[in-house]
């Protein structure tokens, strides 16, 4: 049976924001994000947002996929908006029953959606554009630093390349494992939460079992394979940061030292 | 020829439970020359998968000693050199491969070994090439079928450049077409690369095609010898609940009818000749 | 009462870049008490024919028939098609899970309604049936050896009493031993409840051994449909298909070609060597005279 499993929302597609060292994009985004919190006036926004928007053209991602990351937010954004219009006193701009409008409440509503959209926006931009496994190369570089103080950046490293690496293989158990329940009776479909709930056993019992055998047999076969924990471990791919990732470095420290300089620059 | 491989008076003492289950090795003495082609089967609990650990100290004897290349599999501080020099692979075909991409995971056992990134995509060019599996570079291993991905292990294995290929029963979950592939491979690595091969079998047509044949059974060797001369022996086998290939049965039960055929048959021509004498 | 299988053809991945025509127009029916071997190169659409004799794969087009349901009806009772249809995957002890074997054999039946205890009893006779004493009811199905835990597993769905059992490779990673047992096992049940097997091999002399009736696939389509021995008479056509034959079959096809008159009907050991000796003696007879 053919098995296509595209994992992650990685848009394979050559641009300059692919083209990126991923360590770059991670210390992109994180900076990003911090400054995000920073901002408090119109012109700031409108900076950051330009600045996003920009990133997106430059990926030749379609605009659709970004505004998808929306969807599981849109509640919150709903939510959040309507709670700042009601809750934050000020000028009264309408009022429902005892809820009381304010026009300060707009501001502040507007102000956390348009934070929460860029969010969004940014990190599903860093997902289009990044693999998982460049994704898992550039914490572990970035990481790496930090092992002498006891973060175990190579181990990490590993366990999410190797959670990779057997999700789709896992998948594919699942689903034999289904069938195999459902050819005894099984039904994973009826019922009420509960009763779903507990039919869930004769399939995740399995799926565990095997789960801890395969982590003993890959285990083993990597110990044949003289592996002995990172120490004095090399990699063949090895991550190098080019002229392209200077320009965007610059370009986002200039952006961010604007909007820091807007907010605190100016008495 | 040079001894690569001494298992001298060895013993495993069981295992008992679950998934750490592993048979006894009562008293096995076992030695295989370089470039050599061994076949070992033996029906399940007979030791065969237990001797075969030992053999690139994944196991060690709780009595007796295994040297691979003149080094002692007890001595913690050779026990790296010792599994490069005696790589394994293993039945289960996707338990094997830890990396999201072939390439990468052919590259895990040099990166192991702390070589430079130039000499580590050497290898694994190499060793690609020499499964056959060069087109398949950055596949994702869910893509490929049972026989590639045993291929691609043997080539992570090949890419630390071992003296002794040990495989533990690599087509037990294969279909026809994968364990040809696999047993091509694997017969190409020996005879042009001079690579010992231990395999780890109970398919017959496997084991016929090894210099040597090594029956096991309740931990101990039963038999040994060319596979002409074992499968010879069909009582012997049958006894210990293993298969002989069938031309070789039909002989044997001709001979027992009276019939002037010779025993040692392995193959339908060598029978088709043998009857039409 | 059988299953009737008509002009099925079934699509994966529709409409989808990834569209691979696993069935391409199946038609066969499925009689009381048969042995059936289903023999095929891998991705000639076994799998996908035999999930769709339990329902677990419902017809695209064509139609299949249980016992005279229709599955490719909207409403049907699966429960009653998986009673009648046990189908037992490739290496099924990967699905047991329950704490002691009697439970993990008695799922099936209490899935179908059965009482506790029915079920208890059931599940106790499957056991004995595949050859598993009482003193494994108890234990924990992951305490078992591998051989042992696919009979368990196996027992899991004769338990439920299906009148057609189909095995997908039930031999598959079993020593000599374990596959004559289990083999051994599967024909005397076959001889006990009358039930129809349907094997489905890579094993040629696995097939030779329990089949009366091999179905050969190749491509989505029913390549062959016929009596063991008359199949596999079509060695050529069978190994250009990348199958294999037993290697009787083929001694005997080479000696016919050499013109020694042996009969061609021989799939197993014992056939061939009596069918050789045979030719052997009349040929001693002819030098005596």
């Amino acid at each position: 049976m053919f098995r296509s499993v595209i994992i992650g929302q990685y848009y394979p597609v050559e641009s300059p924001v692919h083209a990126l060292d991923p360590r770059t994009k991670i210390l992109i985004t994180f900076a990003f994000i911090v400054v995000l919190f920073v901002a408090n006036n119109p012109a700031m926004y409108a900076v950051l947002a330009g600045f996003t928007l920009c990133s997106v053209a430059l990926s030749k991602v379609p605009p659709r996929l970004i505004i998808r990351g929306l969807r599981p937010i849109l509640f919150i954004l709903v939510f959040t908006l309507t709670l700042h219009l009601f809750m934050t006193q000020g000028e009264e701009l309408f009022r429902i029953g005892p809820l009381v409008a304010s026009k300060e409440g707009v501001v502040q509503g507007v102000y956390i959606a348009v934070r929460l959209i860029l969010l969004l926006f940014t990190t599903s931009l860093l997902t289009l554009t990044t693999s998982p496994i460049s994704l898992t190369d550039g914490l572990e570089s970035l990481m790496k630093p930090f092992s002498r103080v006891g973060v175990p950046a190579h181990e990490l490293a590993m366990m999410m390349t190797i959670a990779l690496r057997f999700i789709p293989t896992l998948m594919e158990e699942a689903e034999r494992v289904m069938k195999a329940q459902m050819a005894r009776g099984a039904d994973f479909e009826s019922g009420h939460i509960l009763q779903r709930a507990k039919s869930l056993v004769p399939l995740l019992v399995p799926l565990f079992v095997s789960a801890f055998r395969r982590a003993d047999d890959l285990a083993m076969a990597m110990e044949a394979r003289c592996y002995r924990g990172g120490e004095n471990r090399t990699r063949m791919k090895q991550l190098h940061a080019g002229q392209r990732d200077v320009v965007a470095g610059a370009a986002t420290l200039l952006v961010v030292s604007l909007v820091v300089f807007m907010r605190w620059g100016v008495r | 020829m040079t001894t690569i491989i001494s298992c001298q008076d060895i013993y495993h003492r069981y295992d008992a439970g679950g998934a750490g289950e592993v048979d006894a090795l009562d008293g096995v003495d076992l030695e295989i020359d370089e470039s050599e082609f061994v076949a070992i089967i033996g029906p399940n609990g007979s030791g065969k998968s237990t001797l075969a650990k030992h053999m690139n100290a994944l196991l060690l004897p709780h009595q007796g000693r295994v040297l691979v290349a003149g080094r002692d599999t007890k001595d913690p501080d050779l026990l790296w050199e010792i599994r490069r020099t005696a790589g394994m692979v293993f039945q289960n075909p996707d338990n094997q491969i830890v990396a999201t991409v072939v390439e990468e995971d052919v590259a895990f056992g040099p990166e192991n070994l702390g070589l430079c990134p130039e000499e580590i995509k050497r290898r694994v060019v190499e060793s690609l090439s020499a499964v056959e599996m060069t087109d398949y570079l950055k596949h994702a291993p869910h893509q490929l079928s049972g026989g590639q991905k045993q291929r691609v292990a043997i080539a992570g294995v090949l890419a630390m450049q071992p003296q002794v290929l040990v495989l533990d029963e690599p087509t037990a979950m294969l279909d026809p077409s994968g364990r040809r592939e696999v047993l091509e491979t694997v017969k190409r690595l020996n005879k042009q690369k001079g690579i010992t091969v231990v395999l780890i079998t109970h398919f017959m047509d496997e084991a016929v095609e090894a210099d040597r044949v090594i029956v096991m059974d309740a931990g101990k060797i039963v038999v040994a010898g060319p596979p002409r001369e074992v499968f010879s022996q069909v009582e012997v086998l049958r006894n210990v609940g293993l298969d002989v290939p069938q031309p070789t049965e039909v002989a044997h039960r001709l001979k027992a009818m009276g019939f002037d055929v010779p025993p040692d048959v392995l193959t339908v021509d060598e029978l088709v000749a043998a009857v039409c004498r | 009462m059988p299953v009737i299988v008509e002009s099925l053809s079934y699509v994966y991945n529709k409409n989808s870049p990834f569209e691979v025509k696993a069935l391409d127009d199946v038609s066969l029916e499925i009689g009381d008490n048969e042995a059936i071997g289903l023999i095929g190169p891998t991705g000639s659409g076994k799998s996908t024919l035999v999930q769709h004799l339990n329902g677990l794969i419902r017809p695209q087009t064509g139609r299949v028939i249980v016992d005279g349901t229709d599955l490719s009806q909207k409403k049907v009772d699966m429960k009653k098609v998986r009673r009648r249809v046990g189908l037992v995957f490739q290496y099924p002890e990967y699905q047991l899970f329950e704490e002691t074997v009697l439970q993990d054999v008695a799922f099936g039946p209490k899935n179908l309604g059965y009482s506790q205890e029915e079920a208890e009893q059931r599940a106790k006779d499957a056991l004995l049936a595949v050859g598993l004493s009482s003193s494994v009811h108890m234990r924990s199905p992951f305490d078992l050896s591998g051989g042992q835990m696919r009979r368990v597993a196996i027992a899991g769905v004769l338990a439920m009493g299906p009148a057609i059992l189909v095995l997908d490779e039930p031999t598959a990673g079993l020593d000599p031993r374990g596959r004559d047992d289990l083999l051994r096992h599967l024909s005397s049940l076959r001889a006990e409840k009358q039930m129809t097997v349907v094997l489905v091999s890579h094993s040629m002399e696995d097939v030779a051994k329990v089949a009366e009736r091999v179905l050969v696939m190749q491509r989505g389509r029913i390549a062959k449909d016929g009596p063991t021995r008359e199949v596999f008479q079509a060695s050529e056509e069978l190994e250009a298909m990348g199958l294999g034959v037993p290697a009787v079959t083929r001694l005997m096809k080479r000696l016919g070609e050499k013109g020694k008159p042996v009969s061609q009907n021989a799939i197993t050991v014992e056939e061939a060597a009596e069918q050789i000796a045979r030719v052997l003696r009349a040929g001693e007879g002819e030098q005596h005279v």
